[in-house]
């Protein structure tokens, strides 16, 4: 089980969860975890949706601060 | 996991940017995606038409589409484009598929989404 490390800081919706999804699709497995960092104002919702779409948990969501977030994702 | 169908029918950026912003959300939700774009839509698909379109705020419309189709997404063109329009098969982008109307509406009967723009 592998950890990744995806920075999306300057993409706005819907293209932090779309590019998680394609990097999901070529690079994770099973098992693995994805620390995303997001300073999309509607990153916390999407996230949140996205996981309970595709099946996915969601580990948490915080908010760092100066308007960035960092989720956990567990595929 | 729900089927999305959505018309295109103008070459305008409003025209191009919901589809693919909703196509490519829908993709990444796990939704199969079919997006049909009339006559009026059609050039927007040709090889290089969407590297001109950009919109303030908005992303990398080129982006989107090369997401969508990695995740499954369908771009259908209709097929009376072709002499509408002046164009040949070979005029669009990869992955574009050419087909008539019978064939759009036998694939997304069965569609929870429609959109049109």
């Amino acid at each position: 089980m592998a950890t990744h490390n995806l920075d999306y800081k300057g993409l706005k919706c819907p293209e932090p969860v779309l590019k998680l999804a394609v990097y999901a699709k070529q690079n994770i497995q099973p098992g693995d975890t994805v620390e995303v960092l997001s300073d999309c104002d509607t990153f916390p919702h999407s996230i949140e949706g996205w996981c309970k779409k595709t099946g996915k948990t969601l580990l948490l969501c915080v908010d760092e601060g100066g308007g960035k977030y960092k989720a956990q994702v567990q595929f | 996991m729900a089927k999305v169908a959505i018309t295109v029918n103008g070459s305008a950026p409003s025209n191009i940017f919901p589809p693919m912003i909703l196509g490519s959300s829908a993709a990444a939700n796990g939704d199969d995606v079919v997006i049909f774009c009339c006559p009026g839509g059609a050039p927007t698909m040709v090889k290089g038409e969407l590297e001109k379109i950009s919109g303030k705020g908005l992303p990398n419309i080129v982006e989107l589409y090369n997401s969508m189709r990695t995740l499954g997404g369908r771009i259908l063109v209709c097929e009376l484009a072709l002499e509408n329009k002046d164009l040949k098969a070979e005029d669009f982008r990869e992955g574009v598929e050419i087909v008539d109307a019978p064939t759009f509406l036998n694939e997304v009967g069965d569609a929870q989404l429609t959109f049109s723009f």
